[in-house]
């Protein structure tokens, strides 16, 4: 069967069967090392460490189609939140259809689609892109990206306008695979924000999207990034977010993980300039039968580096989340400062948390916490609640908001905060 | 402050002297006569050759685990010999006094308190030497009590209901790699049963020390605390210098009935290898226990000896309000890798555990913990608290912490914590200030580092732990 | 007893003291005083041998000794001691085993008899009265969780234990209410003796109060520009650390 996957025979894949997929010249010589190396490796199954709590060999039971249509006179305009002043980008089921050489843009940003990149782009994104030698479906990513941006940021230029990315799937007559790469380029002393929403209006068919997006931050350079999940829950996702920071960049990061039924995100931060600072933030909110599965790793790869990760979940009915932060430290990457905190409510006995902080230090003068904790809301406060007139049930889901309230002082946009604030009382409402 | 450290003097493994015993020692090699060797040899019945050829079937489908962070070269398991005994217990001694005398002298040099010095301590002692157990003191006090302390080899003849009910109903044998393969070789350890309601009126300890070049020891220890009673076991471990490694591959066993109360205490301090990571003991251990309704255990470990260790101390929370602990203090000098840590396994209702775990790096060394937490369905209102804290000493070895939770109950409640520190220049210099020199310095420190595990050990431990400690600091910072 | 001669000293590459000279007697109180950054704390760990402060010129003798070659703690047992101004906690070590720890190695180096226990507990509880702390505190981690008034006087109490030929204060009276002032300095005034000298260092007039001093010296830029009697003490209080410039 041609122009599909079946994860239970994907040994024999071959590009000469997927004829119908536009390939791009430039890339298609990685592309063939990365189905190489997808085909050669089993799916994350538990005995791999790092899937010990998601399985992924469910896929076998499916057949995924690789999407064709280019969605060319299609208008989506729907989607869940509006940014005004925002640039925005749309992607349908992995495709790109926002037309990017007929916008003005403020001077000092561009954007461009990988099908018109120069030859000097070419080479930087082959730069950025490498084999994945333990997860074969960044390697699936790889092979089948022909979608893609790159968005580059010129010297000591703040970028006013946020960059907003849709990701959107809909349904298209058969389970998909979908992937596509946003890379940036921040040049030094830039400073900008990225937003992107995964939203999904499927309601027959399924589909699995692998996503990247790769951050390079040059020195002194400030990058703010969104990056909410929506999607419905007949998605699956498993994506990889990657930033390097050199000297003294900067990166605020803040991760919602609402949809999916299973969403894994790979959260990887290289701090490879000394004094750069990276700020990460997540909240994820699994209900039904969800599973969320966040993966941070943050390395402190050289001296003089700060970190700080707050996650926090709250996993409803029969839903299960997973949380793995780890910070590395490299040997000689001294004076490091890394924190790291998870939080988690349970609100069900069918509910599931599996949480491992984890560090490995290889230097000794530095400073490194971490915290989980797995706990209930606190029964002083909903008695003290209680004895002020709120009923039990308003009292607990008041401290549950609170619990979240605090991790949504970090999103600096204004309608984006707006938006997340409804967001959580309409989830929190829903909650019995 | 580095400076200071470098010079730190060297000291040797004081433990590492070679006791001159003849032995009866089995070639290397691991295969159905080497299990069928050991059990003629201790005489064993049917259904326990059978219980140990069928470990071995498993053992055969099982691959060496490799999740570890550990680096070391892959045993050869046909390069152990599975089997060496002193010649002189082939006439097992009836007595201390039929003990051979060099034995006794080679306990003496170590400390262990075999003669007079256990009476005033009021201490019994099991010793196991190689694979056998060589001596056990205080049988008839103990008898009186109706407690049982034996070789787990003369257990299997005198209690063999006991023996065949609980070894293996905790660490089965299909548990893990290394418990497979001394399910199928094991050649002694102790067996104490204590009955209903009863007090063990003194602590029971037991030595082990692997003496015969080329030997694996695998032994075993099953501890039954029945309804109702308490128990307190200690345990210490040592072995000569060679050059090449050994491998220790051994299985605890602790069963706590309803309300009945277990304390295991480790020193451990096998041979961890030279300067240069020549040599040393693998340390593969499954330790394992399960509490019943009320009842509680307790591990504490000192651990500064093995090349490698990779131990798990661990307690099954099954029964309603049982409460776990694991007090740990691990030290990695020189080339030494160690993962260690518990698992605290919450069944029952209201069950409780507690984690407190201290990891010292120094040298080139690295150690890490990892520690399971796992909340089940049914542990409504069960609690742990864990804390984990490293000390680095110097800018070559590394701390790691890997703790895993997996919570399933709404009600559970579990809190991790973990920091990482180093002996800071202000604190030394403060002790400097105060005319105490910075090797005296450094050891006070750490020892204050390791106070909330070491108030958990048995006086006598206690006072042993601080002084391993000392001893292996001295070596190690530089 | 100390002899400080055109004393130069480095912290991280950077020239701190500049040429320092002081001369003091045993009995005598000096008390040095100068603003912030004019190398006052960095004179006390110069003296006391801390690592990363280099002396690059000049000589310091102690009791005749030359004692810049000393390590720190030998330093602190021919009797030279530094109540430092910010004490550093040392979680677990309990502060009569520090306390036991340090007496012993002091009194074995200078050839006394080493206290039995009993003795030194009853020293220690004594002591400990004297400075107004509560016994538990013997057997709480060294500085752990104590509050600042706390931390100093313990190290008064140290003082008080060491029995040092040369006491060095740096900035003892910073974070102090007026009673604990007056405890530290009551600490301090019971061991003034024709045999110990003091060198109370300080940003502020007010201990000088407490802690009368024979001579005052003015620090400034890594050098004494202005020495006097107590007087001085109050002039510079009164006028300010800009008049020194002005000189």
């Amino acid at each position: 069967m041609s122009n599909s996957i079946d994860f239970n025979n994907h040994a024999s894949l071959d590009f000469d069967e997927l004829s119908q997929v536009n390939r791009l010249e430039w890339l298609s010589s990685i592309q063939n090392d990365a189905l190489g190396a997808f085909k050669s490796m089993p799916l994350p199954t538990r005995k791999v460490e790092h899937w010990k709590y998601n399985d992924m060999s469910f896929l076998k039971a499916q057949t995924f189609k690789l999407n064709t249509n280019t969605y060319e006179d299609l208008a989506v305009s729907s989607s869940q939140i509006a940014l005004p002043n925002s640039i925005e980008i749309t992607f349908i089921n992995g495709v790109l259809i926002s037309d990017l050489t007929t916008r003005s843009l403020q001077p000092g940003i561009a954007i461009t689609s990988f099908d018109s990149v120069s030859t000097e782009q070419q080479q930087f994104i082959i730069e950025q892109t490498e084999i994945d030698s333990k997860n074969a479906l960044d390697n699936l990513n790889l092979a089948l990206c022909n979608n893609g941006i790159l968005i580059e940021i010129t010297k000591n230029i703040r970028i006013e306008s946020p960059v907003f990315i849709r990701h959107i799937t809909l349904d298209n007559g058969a389970a998909e695979v979908t992937t596509n790469r946003v890379l940036v380029k921040q040049q030094p002393g830039s400073e900008f924000t990225l937003v992107e929403l995964f939203d999904s209006q499927i309601e027959e068919d399924s589909t699995l999207t692998l996503q990247q997006s790769l951050f390079s931050i040059d020195a002194n350079a400030t990058c703010n990034h969104y990056r909410l999940n929506l999607e419905s829950e007949r998605a699956i996702q498993s994506s990889k977010v990657e930033s390097r920071l050199a000297q003294s960049a900067t990166l605020n990061c803040f991760f919602l993980g609402l949809g999916s039924r299973l969403n894994r995100t790979d959260i990887n931060v290289k701090h490879q300039g000394n004094g750069s600072h990276a700020e990460l933030t997540g909240i994820y909110l699994p209900a039904n039968e969800q599973a969320i599965d966040y993966h941070s790793n943050i390395e402190h790869q050289v001296a003089h580096c700060t970190s700080n990760e707050i996650f926090r979940g709250i996993i409803a009915d029969e839903a299960s989340a997973t949380f793995n932060g780890k910070i590395h430290i490299f040997e000689d990457a001294q004076k490091s400062d890394a924190f790291l905190n998870n939080k988690n409510l349970l609100l069900t006995n069918r509910a599931e948390i599996n949480t491992k902080p984890e560090l490995e230090i290889y230097a000794d003068d530095v400073k490194c916490a971490h915290g989980a904790t797995v706990a209930q809301l606190d029964e002083k406060s909903v008695y003290y609640l209680q004895t002020r007139g709120i009923d039990r049930q308003k009292a607990k889901k008041m401290l549950s908001i609170a619990f979240i309230q605090e991790l949504l002082n970090k999103v600096k946009l204004e309608e984006l905060n707006d938006f997340l604030t409804s967001l959580l009382d309409e989830y929190m409402s829903h909650l019995d | 402050m580095s400076e200071v450290i470098d010079q730190y003097v060297k000291t040797e493994y004081e433990a590492g002297f070679v006791t001159d015993i003849e032995s009866e020692t089995l070639p290397p090699g691991l295969n159905e006569d080497v299990i069928r060797f050991i059990s003629a040899k201790k005489n064993e019945p049917e259904w326990l050759l059978e219980w140990r050829l069928k470990a071995f079937e498993n053992f055969k489908q099982m691959q060496e685990p490799e999740w570890a962070h550990l680096n070391y070269p892959k045993i050869d398991l046909n390069e152990v010999s599975y089997y060496s005994a002193p010649k002189s217990i082939e006439d097992r001694p009836k007595s201390l006094d039929e003990v051979d005398p060099e034995l006794i002298e080679t306990y003496n040099k170590l400390g262990i308190p075999l003669h007079e010095q256990e009476v005033l301590a009021g201490v019994a002692v099991d010793v196991v030497f190689d694979s056998v157990s060589v001596a056990t003191t205080f049988k008839e006090k103990l008898a009186e009590a109706g407690v049982i302390f034996c070789p787990i080899s003369e257990a299997v003849h005198k209690y063999p209901e006991l023996i065949k009910k609980y070894i293996g109903s905790v660490v089965p044998q299909k548990d893990n790699y290394f418990a497979a393969l001394n399910s199928a070789v094991f050649s002694d350890g102790s067996f104490v049963y204590i009955p209903k309601g009863v007090r063990c009126p003194m602590e029971l300890s037991t030595y082990f020390r692997i003496n015969e070049a080329k030997t694996g020891q695998f032994e075993r220890t099953l501890i039954v605390a029945d309804e109702g009673s308490h128990v307190s076991y200690l345990e210490g471990c040592t072995a000569p210098m060679r050059d090449e490694n050994q491998l220790h591959a051994a299985v605890v066993e602790l069963v706590a009935l309803d309300d009945a109360e277990i304390k295991y205490s480790t020193v451990q301090n096998w041979y961890p290898g030279d300067e240069n990571g020549n040599g040393g003991i693998y340390n593969f251990v499954t330790k394992r226990g399960i509490c019943h309704k009320n009842a509680k255990i307790s591990w504490t470990q000192v651990e500064t000896g093995s090349a490698i260790t990779w131990k798990y101390p661990s307690v099954v929370l099954r029964g309603e309000n049982s409460v776990g602990e694991f007090y740990s203090v691990a030290l990695t000098r020189n080339y030494q890798q160690a993962d260690t840590g518990t698992k605290m396994i919450h069944l029952g209702k209201n069950s409780k555990s507690t984690i407190i775990s201290k990891g010292i790096s120094a040298g080139k060394s690295q150690n890490a913990y990892r520690g399971l937490v796992r909340m089940s369905p049914r542990a409504d209102g069960a609690r742990n608290y864990t804390q984990c804290d490293s000390l680095l000493i110097g800018d070559r070895c590394g701390a790691h912490t890997f703790p895993y939770i997996e919570s399933k109950h709404p009600n559970a409640i579990v809190e991790h914590e973990a920091t990482t520190s180093k002996v800071s220049d202000d604190q030394l210099f403060l002790c400097q200030q105060r005319g105490i020199d910075a090797e005296k310095a450094v050891s006070m420190i750490v020892n204050g580092f390791c106070k909330e595990v070491f108030k958990e050990l048995p006086m006598e431990f206690a006072v042993e732990a601080g002084k391993l400690l000392e001893v292996s600091l001295e070596g190690s910072v530089g | 007893m100390l002899s400080i001669k055109n004393l130069h000293a480095n912290v991280e590459d950077k020239n701190i003291l500049k040429g320092l000279n002081l001369e003091v007697k045993p009995g005598e109180v000096h008390a040095i005083m100068g603003p912030n950054g004019s190398g006052k704390s960095t004179f006390g760990y110069v003296l006391s041998g801390r690592e990363g402060y280099e002396v690059t010129e000049g000589e310091v003798k102690f009791d005749g000794q030359n004692i810049l070659e000393m390590e720190a703690d030998e330093r602190a047992r021919e009797g030279l001691f530094l109540a430092f101004q910010y004490p550093v906690e040392i979680p677990g070590v309990s502060n009569m085993e520090f306390l036991k720890a340090s007496i012993d190695t002091t009194r074995e180096y200078q050839g006394k008899e080493p206290y039995d226990a009993v003795t030194f507990m009853k020293l220690a509880r004594e002591k400990c009265q004297q400075v107004n702390l509560d016994q538990n505190f013997l057997k709480r981690g060294v500085n752990e969780g104590f509050s600042g008034g706390e931390k100093k006087r313990n190290e008064i109490m140290q003082m008080i234990m060491l029995e040092p030929k040369l006491c060095i204060l740096d900035e003892t009276d910073s974070g102090l209410d007026i009673d604990a002032l007056q405890v530290v300095a009551d600490g301090v005034n019971a061991c003034r003796d024709d045999n110990r000298a003091f060198i109370v260092v300080t940003h502020y007039q007010r201990l000088l109060d407490y802690i009368v001093p024979d001579y005052v010296h003015v620090l400034s830029d890594g050098k004494i520009v202005k020495s006097g009697g107590k007087e001085l003490a109050l002039e510079l209080e009164e006028k300010g650390y800009s008049w020194i410039d002005k000189l």
